[in-house]
């Protein structure tokens, strides 16, 4: 079994205090919980402090560019199935300019796995607003305050199909290392909403503030998430109240499956060094 | 030497069946040994506005159109207007005058015209005017003397296994109506039907998207994600239907950033993987083209060009893309950038691409033309005996492993190829990235380090330049020494440029032309553009665009620039050899 000092890379260089440690932490648990390989896990990420991650992990990794992490993740999990493959970043990353990308990966329901760690505001490049941050929110470009509306990840991952949606905090990570696994395990496009508060950018929205606003799926003694009416109705009180824990889990069929079961031998470990076994596509062009 | 051949042009409303009536013409007559190739002009949108199918039938191969018309059949007015500087006086002119009303003849010539009711004959016969096209095809085999059998066969080979027996029989009834009321038509005239001289079972007929299909798949693509876009659609439909039996799997991307980004994610994970696109599409891949620059991904990217700018003219056809291809995405990165000009090299170019892109981990742009992508070619069938493949550097389990070895991903290398393993693989961890990085693949601002991968990142262009599956520049027309005159080609202007000497030579007894056809634009070859060139007194740069992409390519790689002179078309259509041939004698 691998320990959390196998998987560490280097020391990462987010500020001490950032909520993005314990991501990291928690994802090693969660590596270690399934009982995955190193070479066998691929993390993918965009751009951004979030981003870094696999930067600091020692699986394999790609650190691609901002915003298309996700098509770049379903790539990978499309080409090797056998592959568990984890996708991390932050919230400007994941849902301005990769916004796009998140619906149809949710709607695609790729066997994958993606974290946002959501600070609401944009931290490598030193404190603008976000697509997720409070309306009124002061930033160097939102000097009156953001104008904008919040979006719900939430509630946007379960509109667009996502079949394992879940929350959680920093400040918890023996809760967010079990999501993970959990998310991980699941068959299927998992989607986690981390609360990663930025310490240095963001001043509204701290741990204190936070911990006050969340509370415990489990604590409530008739949720169910293989409810999706549930789901949403929690999801809808997310600026008020965050829920921690998996708010949705449902099963369907994965994105190209019927291609997956046919060749047990995945696109990237096929052998092919004999291009005349393809001669046969030919025929139909052929003079009869 | 294309010799003689007929060239037939069928035009009318679009929803009229012309594409299909004409798929099935190239079926029959690639049943009589004759060579085609077709051009069809069609408006982007799915019923109405005028749409034409035009047929160049030869005795031997052709792969370039002819801009005059031997029969045209016109089902609505509009077909007078854009094909009547085509015909000539010999001409036949066959009009249905169910939508015709005036008949516009060109001023000065000869041409015959006969009013054949094609709809009405097959509404009287059949119950219905859905037979009116076979009805058409008929009247152009009587006018070409085309052999029974023949029809019969292409007929059958266009229809059977898609309608049955039954609607076959109908249909071959319909075409014999055809045949016979021409032959009663009172002055009917005829015309020769070029001799087929393409014997045996070696032959295809194929689209140039089709034959990209085939050549990706015979080297080893597993995996492709794309986004419909015009004239590149067929080419993901195709491998959508076929990859996941031959062991890949297919993508619909939700733009064409997420298809680039989603192919490369496939290279990294280790399969053969592209991308298939347009010019609008390769516009929205730039920054994806240089993540797989810089983290140094196998990737393919088929461009099959329209005109731009912006939209531009999603079904027609131009070289404009050559310049956002050699340079888009910011920063410096090694890329291939090849061009194919027919359906062999569109089958073999794809093919190789992929042992490109593996080779020297780089993106590889494979760029095709509607004109060739959307068009039917006879060719000899694809030798998939020559096909090789050559994954390059990446290492197997065993090799990762041995001992003492320990794994860089980017080590700095003499001819700047570093060692690659995939997710899987014991012993092959490492971050692919597009941060600077170090040989290790974790980012580095470190300055020496910065140029020390850079370095070795560019040195694969310069290592390319000797591989052997990067196509060679091919040379036509008079290779004596003395030659006065050179033009230099990419993609399909070759073809019509090569027609264009054989009519230079008729009309003037001799060649002073000699024609380098550039297939690999980058890496660039200086010393194989510089000897072509040498002694020459003028080259002539002809190419489908606007801004001269090409010439400027050559301007920027050799100090010739009062030599060159740019023969440009920027039209939506491609060049003909005749008026390539024109323009030659004008200015030379």
């Amino acid at each position: 079994m691998l320990t959390i000092n196998e998987l560490t890379h280097s020391k990462p260089t987010w500020c001490p205090g950032c909520g993005h440690f314990a991501v990291l932490n928690a994802i090693s648990r969660a590596v270690i919980e399934c009982g995955l390989k190193k070479e066998e896990t691929v993390c993918v990420s965009g751009i951004g402090c979030s981003s870094k991650l696999p930067e600091y992990l020692d699986t394999y990794g790609f650190h691609t560019i901002h915003g298309r992490s996700l098509p770049h993740a379903q790539g990978v999990k499309l080409a090797n199935p056998a592959l568990t493959v984890i996708d991390i970043g932050g919230d400007g990353d994941g849902f301005a300019i990769g916004c796009g990308h998140f619906i149809h990966a949710a709607r695609r329901n790729v066997d994958i796995t993606y974290i946002l760690m959501n600070n609401q505001v944009y931290s490598l490049t030193k404190g603008q607003t976000s697509p997720t941050s409070d309306r009124g929110f002061i930033t160097n470009t939102s000097p009156e305050g953001a104008e904008e509306a919040p979006i719900n990840v939430l509630l946007m991952a379960l509109t667009a199909g996502a079949t394992f949606v879940g929350c959680g905090f920093s400040s918890d990570v023996t809760g967010l290392g079990s999501l993970i696994a959990a998310a991980i395990k699941h068959k299927g496009f998992s989607f986690i909403n981390v609360i990663s508060p930025c310490v240095t950018f963001n001043k509204l929205n701290t741990y204190d503030s936070y911990k006050k606003q969340c509370y415990k799926l489990s604590d409530i003694s008739d949720y169910d998430p293989q409810s999706y009416e549930k789901a949403i109705k929690a999801a809808l009180g997310y600026f008020e109240k965050k829920p921690l824990g998996l708010l949705f889990k449902t099963e369907t069929s994965i994105f190209k499956e019927t291609h997956i079961s046919l060749h047990p031998i995945a696109p990237a470990m096929q052998d092919i060094s004999t291009p005349q076994k393809h001669i046969h596509l030919m025929q139909k062009y052929l003079r009869r | 030497m294309i010799g003689e051949s007929i060239n037939i042009t069928i035009g009318g409303e679009a929803g009229d069946g012309i594409l299909s009536a004409g798929e099935i013409l190239c079926k029959v007559i690639f049943e009589s040994n004759a060579g085609l190739c077709t051009y069809k002009n069609f408006p982007s949108r799915i019923r109405g506005g005028h749409t034409s199918y035009s047929i160049r039938i030869s005795g031997g191969l052709c792969s370039t159109r002819s801009d005059k018309t031997d029969i045209l059949v016109a089902f609505d007015e509009e077909t007078f207007d854009a094909h009547n500087r085509e015909l000539k006086d010999t001409s036949i002119v066959i009009y249905d005058p169910a939508k015709i009303k005036n008949i516009k003849k060109p001023d000065n010539c000869a041409a015959a015209y006969f009013e054949m009711p094609l709809g009405a004959i097959s509404t009287q016969q059949f119950g219905k005017s859905l037979y009116k096209n076979s009805v058409m095809i008929g009247v152009i085999a009587a006018i070409l003397g085309m052999n029974d059998a023949h029809i019969k066969k292409g007929f059958s080979a266009a229809i059977e296994s898609k309608k049955g027996a039954d609607i076959l029989k109908i249909n071959l009834d319909a075409c014999d109506t055809g045949i016979n009321h021409y032959k009663k038509t009172e002055g009917a005239k005829y015309l020769k039907m070029p001799a087929g001289e393409l014997c045996g079972d070696n032959y295809i007929m194929i689209t140039g998207n089709e034959a990209m299909t085939l050549g990706a798949i015979a080297g080893g693509c597993k995996f492709i994600a794309a986004y419909p876009i015009s004239p590149a659609t067929e080419i993901f439909e195709m491998m959508c239907s076929t990859l996941p039996k031959e062991g890949g799997t297919a993508m619909q991307a939700e733009d064409e950033i997420a298809a680039l980004c989603a192919a490369i994610g496939a290279g990294f994970a280790g399969a053969r993987s592209m991308t298939s696109t347009s010019g609008p599409g390769l516009s929205l891949m730039a920054e994806a083209i240089g993540l797989a620059g810089c983290a140094e991904v196998p990737v393919v990217i088929i461009d099959a060009q329209r005109p731009g700018p912006s939209t531009g003219l999603p079904t027609k056809t131009e070289q404009g893309d050559l310049c956002h291809a050699l340079f888009c995405s910011h920063g410096d990165i090694p890329r291939i950038v090849i061009a194919a000009a027919d359906v062999n090299e569109s089958f073999e170019f794809a093919a190789n691409a992929f042992n490109l892109a593996e080779i020297y981990q780089c993106p590889v742009i494979l760029l095709t033309e509607q004109v060739i992508a959307q068009n039917k070619f006879i060719s000899t069938a694809f030798d998939y005996s020559k096909i090789e493949i050559n994954r390059g550097k990446l290492l197997s389990e065993a090799d990762l492993n041995k001992p003492g070895y320990k794994f860089l991903r980017y080590e700095y290398t003499q001819d700047g190829i570093s060692p690659r393993a995939i997710p899987s693989q014991k012993g092959g961890v490492h971050l692919c990235n597009g941060n600077e990085h170090c040989d290790t693949g974790r980012i580095t601002e470190d300055p020496e380090l910065r140029v020390k991968i850079t370095d070795k990142r560019m040195a694969k262009i310069e290592s390319a330049l000797s591989s052997k599956y990067l196509p060679a520049p091919k040379y036509y027309g008079g290779g004596n020494d003395g030659v006065k005159y050179a033009i230099i080609t990419m993609g399909s202007v070759t073809a019509a440029a090569v027609e264009a000497l054989d009519i230079i030579s008729n009309k003037m007894g001799r060649i002073d032309f000699k024609i380098m056809q550039l297939t690999t634009l980058m890496p660039f070859c200086d010393r194989a553009a510089e000897t072509f060139i040498s002694g020459c007194e003028k080259v002539f740069v002809i190419e489908n665009n606007k801004s001269a992409q090409l010439c400027q390519l050559i301007k920027m790689r050799l100090p010739v620039h009062e030599k060159l002179h740019s023969i440009l078309k920027y039209d939506g259509f491609s060049f003909s050899a005749a008026e390539i041939a024109e323009k030659l004698m004008e200015v030379k």
